[in-house]
């Protein structure tokens, strides 16, 4: 909602569930505010995105996607794993030092294992202590934050283990937001793991996008021109068996 | 040079630089934040490049761009290049001008370094060195054409008493090229960051001349995954290519720098479902990075199975044990440059080090490899050019633009931008330096 109203609108949403093996849409439909036009495509990362925008006034802008998955186990071949997710940052932080090489001495999924329950033990899960632009230097130093730093902790922790790792964005069951996790390559295969919940994820997670880090994959990214102020809100519900799927904005 | 007779424009080069001062030829620099409009100086001695010369570095230049291209459209798609273990993938990316986002993006006619800007130097030995590709935005072909036209205004019998290629045709060379990749019968703009942006005079000198329209970031806009222009009269009209001189960066605040008010939103969208050309394409940093430089050589033999016609000044990667070693050990003979930094910075002279500056140089270097290249300093010819009355030498290099639509062509002509500091090598505009016409002879 915006007050006053603004024109020059574009968006951009990944609110999708992504197209992998493990989950399959049953139904799936897309509803937007009608001055807007829309269309589907794919970023660079693969994962399916709706532009849209419009030029005439609104003081709303609302889209609702709904639908149905079918899941199997979480698991995603994939033979080449791209060499940025391996790419850890240049930083260094002496304090993860222990356990990196902790899970370089690890094999197989023994490895994420091990760096997802470090993750969980070393935060604490606090909302409000961190936003979108704490970098990762700030969460470390002060072991707090919400799902989307516990999930970038991991991944470059796992990174710099030698270990293939990229953030996901997606919703789980019956949470009133969006959820981030984790997704680790062990040679063929992308498995996932929260390490917020401290749980290697087999069903009830769906997945909508991912990318190197929360950056590349945010659910809604848009610029207006007008000088207003604006008021969002988001209802997600993830239900099952009689599962329906609602991302609401 | 005793054919060649100058005396006309040595005569009236006060009014060449006072018309240009009255064209507003000018070049802004940033510095400490300020941002100061400075005429760009012009020397009126013209570089003066041989049809031999000429015919070698045309057959050079077309054969580099041509595999920097392949090179960009492989790291964007199969990445063959890095498989065959020819180009090691750490130097790609990790490389700032690698975006994932442009990974599957298919331009038009695979053509991804629409206009390359090729950084030459002449050796005192006559042999010419490849310094730097410029394959983003480079800018400055506006200076050279510009300056022969107010030079044939001042001196016209100069042009008809020597053998000079015309270098009026560049606008008609990036016309040619546009139309080639414009979409849908589109229209064909110039987006320019404003009025602020260093190359200002460039932008709106080269709508003019290729008769594209100067868009401002406001001007255009996305619908349903096409680039509209908005006129002045709120009708819309389809965009089929965009000459871009705004960064990658900042092009779509929706996919790169979300802050950015200089670019389009959506643009990439559009660009992905092949609905605008983006002339140059975006990604192509990945190409140009100080340390991919040291492959070019390696992409012309793999991609075209030839040799390299260009050659590359002597260069080590501190990546390769074997270089780091022979760097470390001849520090103080050899210029370093910082792979991320470009226009001039982040480039030190060993020589001009005391020990500490070695020690804490040599110390980077072990550090992070990656981040640096270094070269053999090349002694380069010093080209003639008026300081008062006398005539003085200084350092010159020359900035070759390669067009490619559906063919690679060079430009005969080139900006030949010079030191005024009599003992600095460092020639970019962007450090205050001035710049000469280049004439290629025709026979």
């Amino acid at each position: 909602m915006f007050n006053p109203s603004i024109g020059q609108h574009n968006i951009q949403l990944r609110c999708l569930p992504a197209r992998e093996t493990f989950q399959k849409a049953v139904s799936e439909t897309f509803t937007i505010s009608e001055c807007f036009w829309h269309g589907e495509g794919l970023d660079g990362f693969g994962n399916r995105i709706i532009s849209g925008g419009t030029r005439e006034r609104h003081a709303t802008l609302e889209y609702i996607c709904r639908g149905t998955i079918k899941q199997s186990t979480y698991c995603i071949p994939d033979a080449e794993p791209h060499p940025i997710f391996s790419l850890p940052s240049e930083e260094r932080f002496d304090v993860l030092e222990d356990i990196i090489s902790e899970a370089k001495a690890l094999h197989g999924l023994d490895a994420p294992l091990a760096v997802m329950h470090y993750v969980h033990r070393f935060m604490t899960y606090r909302p409000g202590t961190t936003d979108i632009n704490t970098s990762l230097r700030d969460v470390i130093a002060m072991r707090q934050g919400v799902c989307q730093d516990y999930a970038h902790l991991m991944v470059e922790i796992c990174r710099k283990a030698g270990l293939p790792a990229r953030y996901v964005c997606g919703l789980m069951i019956g949470e009133g937001a969006t959820h981030a996790w984790v997704e680790v390559h062990d040679g063929q295969c992308w498995y996932a793991f929260d390490p917020t919940n401290d749980t290697a994820i087999a069903t009830g997670y769906i997945k909508l996008a991912h990318g190197r880090n929360a950056n590349d994959c945010p659910v809604s990214r848009g610029t207006y021109i007008g000088n207003t102020l604006q008021r969002t809100i988001v209802s997600v519900s993830v239900t099952f068996p009689q599962t329906t799927k609602q991302h609401k904005r | 040079m005793a054919y060649i007779n100058l005396k006309g424009l040595i005569d009236s080069r006060d009014a060449v630089n006072k018309w240009m001062e009255r064209f507003g030829v000018r070049f802004g620099v940033y510095k400490n934040g300020v941002f100061n409009e400075q005429l760009f100086p012009f020397d009126s001695i013209p570089r003066v490049i041989s049809k031999k010369d000429w015919d070698y570095l045309e057959a050079g230049l077309q054969q580099r761009v041509k595999a920097l291209n392949m090179f960009l459209w492989d790291i964007y798609h199969d990445k063959n290049i890095i498989k065959d273990g020819v180009v090691p993938e750490e130097f790609v990316y990790s490389s700032k001008g690698y975006m994932p986002e442009c990974e599957g993006v298919s331009p038009v006619g695979k053509v991804y370094a629409h206009i390359a800007g090729i950084d030459l130097v002449e050796g005192k030995d006559g042999k010419w060195y490849v310094l730097e590709d410029n394959l983003r935005i480079p800018s400055g072909a506006s200076y050279p054409m510009i300056a022969r036209k107010l030079c044939r205004k001042v001196s016209p019998s100069t042009f008809s008493d020597n053998s000079v290629a015309e270098n009026r045709d560049y606008s008609e060379l990036l016309r040619t090229m546009m139309d080639d990749m414009c979409v849908d019968g589109g229209m064909k703009v110039i987006l320019t960051p404003g009025r602020y942006n260093s190359a200002f005079f460039e932008h709106s000198y080269l709508a003019e001349k290729t008769g594209a329209t100067l868009a401002y970031p406001g001007d255009l806009f996305v619908e349903d995954d096409k680039v509209y222009y908005a006129g002045m009269f709120k009708e819309k009209r389809l965009v089929g290519a965009i000459y871009r001189r705004v960064s990658d960066e900042y092009m779509d605040p929706l996919t790169f720098e979300a802050s950015s008010l200089l670019g389009i939103p959506g643009v990439m969208q559009a660009y992905k479902a092949g609905n605008v050309a983006l002339i140059n394409a975006i990604g192509n940093g990945v190409a140009d990075d100080k340390g991919i430089y040291y492959f070019v050589p390696k992409m012309v033999k793999y991609y075209l199975g030839e040799e390299s016609i260009l050659q590359n000044a002597p260069t080590y990667l501190p990546y390769y044990e074997e270089d780091k070693a022979y760097v470390l050990a001849n520090l103080e003979k050899l210029v370093i440059k910082d792979v991320s930094e470009a226009g001039g910075y982040g480039v030190m002279f060993g020589r001009d080090m005391n020990e500490k500056q070695l020690a804490e140089m040599r110390q980077l270097i072990n550090d992070e490899p990656r981040r640096w290249i270094a070269q053999e300093v090349i002694d380069f010819k010093d080209l003639e050019l008026l300081e008062g009355d006398e005539v003085v030498e200084r350092k010159a290099d020359l900035r070759a633009f390669v067009v490619t639509g559906k063919e690679t062509k060079v430009w005969k002509s080139g900006l030949t931008r010079f030191s005024r500091n009599p003992d600095s090598f460092v020639v970019n505009s962007s450090q205050g330096g001035g710049f000469k016409d280049t004439w290629v002879m025709i026979k």
